[in-house]
């Protein structure tokens, strides 16, 4: 009986020892960054061959490079002869390269009831946001301008398609995808790293990222910064296929005169959205998430979780401008704060 | 005597193998599921080849990029950027860095800054902002 207990007891011992060597067999990582899209793109791709890994990394940064030169709503190229066109009310050939983006953006908007709207570029450009970065000296726009604009107000529908043709019915449509080109790339991105074979990745757009598989078994972990100081704020748990998107009043801003402007513009006023701070989304489509980022900052404390509704989106931390955490139920079970624990307003159920 | 008889379970043998299990399990849980703070960055720029910088070494480097040069500052293991030819200084005001796995850049500037730690461990696998 007593050899019976030992051999028990070495038994445990041994499962015990096997079984976390076991979990953390580690995978080889292959790790590279790259500025593109205007922004530091991180790849991280796990458990693949070497040489795979390097071959699909240099298909995506062609990929990236590809879309950034497509998709840039200022550079001479597709977007720009598009915008040009639709100003003109004639119909045209439709562009293969851009009709997907604006099909699906045109969903996204009418489901954010225009708080996501690419098509207000020309706004853009009187923020001075439209450049890819911020050195040179920019000033508010005048007042008058913005309600000049907002009188005629360009919508996602009023872009028309008709048959192979496609025409604008507003003259004031520019269309800048700058709040959705970056999901959208990283969604085509992770599509083509999947063609190669690889089950397990991180594509990570400055800040805005979609993760697929797993890494070594466990889940990705991510950590989301800390919006008004150093360090990581939250910290959360993600596999399968999920991404995970935050739009926020830090990431591109201008000062002027002591106050601080930032590219998260209101349709409905002209200005920067003043209601919140940021807003983080978890949405298996990497656009659809940038898209509901911005819409939900847009939309404030108040309205972010009735349009999140419409838009699909099961998961939403929004940090409103007073400090207070807003998130729905399944959200908050996912969210693990790695400072003290801010207050939080807890939703209806998604 | 409770004690003197669990003892008597117990050859020379079976006592090294418990000794020898509890220190490998110990240390593999330390070794696998512990984070530990970077000890390395990675600095790449579009103007200069990539440096690689350790961080246990309390240091000021002069890192040229597209706008000019950016002041990366290294101390009690962290590193941050304290200058930098860019407008709004973004980049600056991240402040310290010193999670494994992280990475910041000063975007106008063409200038990142990868840290890394040599257990090859992070505590994220990503940051977003």
């Amino acid at each position: 009986m007593n050899s019976s207990i030992l051999l028990k007891f070495q038994f445990i011992l041994l499962a015990s020892l096997f079984t976390l060597s076991a979990c953390s067999k580690p995978a080889p990582v292959f790790h590279e960054t790259v500025f593109t899209m205007g922004t530091l793109v991180e790849v991280t791709i796990v458990g693949a061959d070497a040489k795979i890994a390097e071959e699909a990394y240099s298909a995506i940064l062609d990929d990236f490079n590809y879309m950034h030169n497509t998709w840039h709503p200022w550079k001479p190229n597709a977007l720009k002869r598009i915008n040009s066109l639709l100003q003109t009310g004639a119909p045209f050939p439709i562009a293969p390269s851009i009709m997907p983006l604006i099909k699906k953006s045109q969903i996204l908007s009418e489901q954010s009831q225009g708080l996501f709207n690419p098509a207000i570029g020309q706004l853009i450009k009187l923020w001075g946001f439209h450049q890819d970065n911020l050195d040179e000296i920019i000033e508010p726009p005048e007042g008058e301008d913005i309600q000049a604009f907002l009188k005629n107000l360009p919508k996602m529908s009023d872009v028309k398609f008709k048959g192979i043709s496609m025409f604008g019915t507003n003259e004031n449509i520019q269309l800048d995808f700058g709040a959705f080109a970056k999901g959208a790339a990283v969604d085509a991105t992770i599509e083509h790293l999947k063609e190669f074979g690889i089950k397990n990745a991180i594509i990570n757009a400055g800040g805005d990222l979609r993760a697929i598989g797993n890494k070594n078994g466990q889940p990705w972990r991510i950590g989301i910064r800390n919006p008004r100081a150093d360090g990581i704020f939250a910290a959360i748990e993600i596999s399968g296929d999920e991404s995970v998107f935050t739009s926020g009043d830090y990431e591109r801003y201008f000062e002027s005169d002591g106050k601080r402007y930032h590219h998260i513009i209101d349709p409905r006023t002209g200005y920067p959205a003043n209601k919140s701070r940021s807003v983080t989304v978890i949405h298996s489509n990497a656009a659809t998430a940038d898209a509901a980022s911005t819409a939900l900052f847009i939309a404030g404390p108040e309205k972010w979780h009735a349009i999140a509704k419409v838009m699909g989106i099961k998961y939403v931390m929004l940090i409103a401008s007073n400090g207070d955490v807003h998130m729905n139920p399944a959200m908050a079970k996912r969210i693990k704060f790695t400072i003290k624990q801010p207050t939080i307003k807890l939703s209806n159920p998604l | 005597m409770i004690r003197s008889g669990i003892t008597s379970l117990f050859t020379t043998a079976d006592k090294i193998l418990f000794i020898f299990s509890f220190v490998a399990i110990i240390s593999s849980y330390s070794y696998f599921w512990q984070s530990t703070p970077a000890n390395y960055a990675i600095v790449k720029s579009s103007q200069q080849d990539p440096l690689l910088i350790n961080l246990d070494e309390a240091k000021v480097h002069q890192i040229k990029g597209s706008l000019g040069i950016s002041t990366l500052e290294v101390k009690d293991g962290k590193i941050r950027f304290t200058t930098s030819p860019c407008r709004n200084k973004i980049c600056i005001q991240s402040g310290w860095h010193n999670h494994g796995g992280d990475v910041t850049a000063c975007l106008p500037n063409l200038i990142s800054v990868q840290l890394s730690s040599k257990q090859s461990k992070a505590n994220y696998d990503a940051i977003i902002f």
